[in-house]
């Protein structure tokens, strides 16, 4: 079960003007049997029934089964559904309904309810001061990975629910998973002009990643040791 | 009387019980005269050649003392044991024509039937007279007018012939004898409504005795019955409130009920025949000499006198007597009224036949076509059928003979298409047949379907019932459950969703547990034809159990 764990739920009392926010950790996504990445199939299976000879899938919009036009899904007939998932992200509920040799139809089965990942935004910011660091020094500053998704429902993500994978000039920096990113000193031991970005995926599932665009942190050398002359 | 002579005029003494075999006349075929010296006999062999509209005249000029007296023998051959004598109890009848003047003489007339007819030298033929002469009186009874008269004696011995004598008071006369005839069973079928004979003459309105000597007359009477319906007899009457004209037919036999007769008419003069005037104007039945009936007068409606114009100022008079009428012979009867009359100057009669009733087939009287479905039960009946006739079915496409009986009860195996019938109507013993118009029979296919096996759900409030095969063209369906069918409602006449290949849906009632019911289906055309029963079965289907899901992440 896919788990998010922090949705912030933001609750304004204008007359008092109080203000105050509320974390819900590791919540279930809400009423979801499954989540899937946007595109992928999903697999449903009815348990064998011997007085079933064939099966009605429906497709409800939603987690409930309020849609009022559910999607009879052409060409799945069989016990096992297998379907590529809408590309709407959301919540998807399904059900099925068995039909014996007398073309009886069950009652619809207890539903299933996925629910499509969105696709990933992803963004870097650098707070390192004009993006130039200096060379062999302790600069201070961090870069810092921004993602978000595009919402269709009113799922929140948090930083936590995704998995970041930091990059100098286009290739992976091993180690380099987590929300931020500072520069080590072997970042800074050579100076010169390089760009970082992030690649950021669910957590939790391995959809199609999104990598921000770069950020071009200047390493710059130290000037010499200034030679003073007393004039 | 030793003899014990019955006589009746008019009478055959045959009481023809119905279907019995129609007799035919038999005529004395032999005839020997015993003139006096002031006596003669002309015409002599007319009075034995078969015809009786040709007739030999006893002629009496002077009488007295017996040497005046005038008889003719007219002997029978045994028509069924040659040279026999007659059975005594055999009718015999006499047919004569009398004068007017000669009814106040009428003694001098005797009829006597004898045995022994053999001639004696000098003194001529002579015969042993069998029981009692009928003469004086008896006949006077007898006669009802001057003219044709039938006089029926019967022997109460065996005989060989019948004279007519006229003697004594019968002075200045003469007396025409047609024939003499017995009644013999037929050896063949013959033309029982053919007339074999007129009588005519005079009728008085009141005593015989009264009539007068003047009355009317009827000309060539007997073309009125020959074969040639432009020939005609004649009436002439007189203007005469003692007299009136008759012309009576008689025909071969008696008649059935719902026999008709049709005259051919016309008046003498120049005016139209219109008998709605011609209050003078009756006819009357008889059976042989008893009347049947009252006369009918034109005026008299519900009589269905009704004259038909044909050309030449000829009208056609259709006579339909009373359904239980029988009689062998119809009168005309004309007066010659004072004043308006349309009849004073004659009344001609082209044509006297007599005809059996054409059959009516299920009360229709034209030709009909009914319509039916395949494996009708369809009955075809004459509706005016009558005594002693036979009734034949034919096939009209190809007149073959398909059932004898009045009432044809057409097979429910007939073929789909269209039949048409006719039936025929013959007297028994008789030549004379009628055709009744046709009758077609239009057999229609009926319709069907092919169903299957119904199939529905526990919960559902109908199943389906598919069907295929449509044929002619079914456009609803009635549905009768069996019992065991608990709650199913029947349908009648629901609108079947295609003629050819479709669903039915079966409405399952509320509560019907998962098994199969059973019931009979029918499907109807336009025609409307509805199919026989098919069996059809419902399955009411349990529902599976809903499916239980897992996903595959």
């Amino acid at each position: 079960m896919k788990t998010i764990k922090a949705v912030t739920i933001r609750i304004v009392v204008g007359l008092i003007g109080l203000f105050f926010t509320t974390t819900l950790k590791a919540q279930t996504l809400a009423g979801a049997d499954g989540v899937f990445c946007k595109g992928a199939s999903v697999s449903i299976t009815a348990a064998t029934d011997p007085n079933a000879v064939s099966y009605i899938w429906k497709r409800y919009v939603g987690k409930d089964l309020t849609d009022p036009a559910p999607t009879t899904i052409a060409g799945q007939n069989t016990a096992t559904l297998s379907e590529t998932l809408p590309t709407t992200p959301g919540y998807y509920t399904y059900v099925s309904i068995a039909v014996n040799a007398g073309a009886c139809e069950s009652d619809p089965s207890d539903p299933k309810t996925v629910y499509v990942l969105p696709d990933i935004a992803a963004a870097a910011s650098s707070s390192y001061a004009n993006n130039i660091l200096c060379e062999d020094k302790t600069n201070v500053g961090t870069l810092t990975a921004n993602p978000s998704s595009v919402q269709s429902v009113s799922e929140t993500f948090s930083a936590s629910d995704y998995s970041y994978q930091w990059n100098k000039n286009g290739s992976p920096i091993a180690g380099a998973t987590a929300s931020t990113y500072t520069l080590t000193a072997t970042d800074v031991a050579t100076s010169g002009s390089f760009t970082y970005s992030v690649t950021i995926n669910y957590k939790d599932h391995t959809c199609t990643p999104a990598t921000s665009s770069n950020i071009t942190l200047t390493v710059a050398p130290l000037a010499g040791k200034p030679v003073i002359t007393l004039n | 009387m030793l003899l014990g002579i019955l006589l009746l005029l008019f009478a055959k003494t045959q009481v023809w019980a119905q279907c019995v075999i129609p007799q035919v006349r038999h005529y004395a075929a032999t005839q020997q005269v015993n003139e006096g010296l002031l006596t003669s006999v002309t015409l002599q062999s007319n009075a034995a050649d078969g015809n009786p509209a040709t007739f030999s005249k006893l002629n009496r000029l002077v009488g007295g003392f017996g040497l005046g007296d005038v008889v003719q023998f007219l002997k029978f051959d045994n028509p069924v044991t040659p040279g026999a004598l007659i059975s005594g109890g055999t009718p015999v009848t006499v047919k004569l024509t009398l004068p007017s003047g000669l009814l106040s003489i009428i003694g001098g007339v005797e009829i006597q039937p004898f045995k022994n007819l053999h001639d004696v030298p000098i003194t001529g033929w002579q015969a042993d007279a069998v029981g009692s002469a009928t003469g004086a009186a008896a006949l006077l009874s007898l006669l009802n007018g001057v003219g044709d008269q039938e006089i029926t004696v019967t022997p109460s011995a065996d005989f060989q012939g019948v004279w007519v004598k006229l003697s004594g008071v019968a002075v200045g006369q003469s007396l025409g004898l047609y024939d003499a005839y017995i009644m013999k069973t037929a050896s063949a079928s013959f033309g029982c409504n053919t007339p074999v004979d007129v009588l005519s003459g005079s009728k008085p309105t009141g005593a015989l005795l009264g009539i007068g000597v003047a009355v009317g007359t009827v000309l060539d009477p007997t073309y009125a019955i020959d074969a040639n319906l432009n020939s005609y007899a004649e009436m002439k009457p007189i203007v005469s409130v003692n007299s009136m004209t008759y012309h009576t037919t008689v025909f071969g036999s008696p008649s059935q009920k719902g026999d008709t007769i049709k005259m051919t008419l016309q008046n003498s003069g120049a005016g139209l025949l219109d008998l709605a005037l011609a209050e003078s104007f009756s006819i009357q039945l008889y059976n042989g000499a008893s009347p049947v009936g009252m006369p009918i007068t034109y005026t008299q409606a519900q009589l269905n006198l009704l004259l038909l114009p044909l050309g030449s100022n000829r009208y056609q008079l259709p006579i339909s007597p009373s359904s239980s009428a029988v009689y062998d012979r119809v009168e005309v009867r004309v007066t010659a009224l004072v004043g308006a009359n349309l009849l004073i100057d004659g009344l001609r009669i082209y044509d006297v036949t007599r005809i059996l009733a054409k059959p009516v087939v299920n009360s229709n009287a034209t030709a009909t076509t009914t319509t039916i479905c395949y494996g009708t039960a369809t009955t075809l009946a004459v509706s005016n059928t009558q005594d002693c006739t036979t009734y034949k079915w034919y096939n009209a496409s190809n007149n073959n003979l398909l059932y004898t009986g009045a009432s044809y009860a057409l097979s429910t195996t007939l073929g789909v298409g269209t039949h048409t019938y006719y039936v025929v109507a013959s007297r028994d013993g008789c030549t004379e047949t009628v055709t009744s118009e046709t009758s077609t029979v239009v057999v229609n296919p009926l319709p069907a379907i092919t169903p299957g096996t119904g199939s529905g759900c526990v919960g559902a409030t109908s199943a389906t019932l598919n069907y295929t095969g449509g044929t002619n063209g079914p456009t609803t369906y009635s549905i009768v459950w069996d019992p065991s069918a608990t709650n199913f409602v029947n349908v009648t006449d629901a609108a079947l969703p295609s003629a050819t290949a479709g669903a039915i849906a079966i409405a399952v009632p509320a509560g019907a547990t998962a098994g199969t019911y059973t019931g009979n289906l029918t499907v109807k055309n336009a025609n409307p034809c509805t199919s026989n029963n098919i069996p059809i079965s419902v399955t009411v289907n349990a529902l599976p159990a809903p499916p239980v899901l897992s996903i595959t992440n």
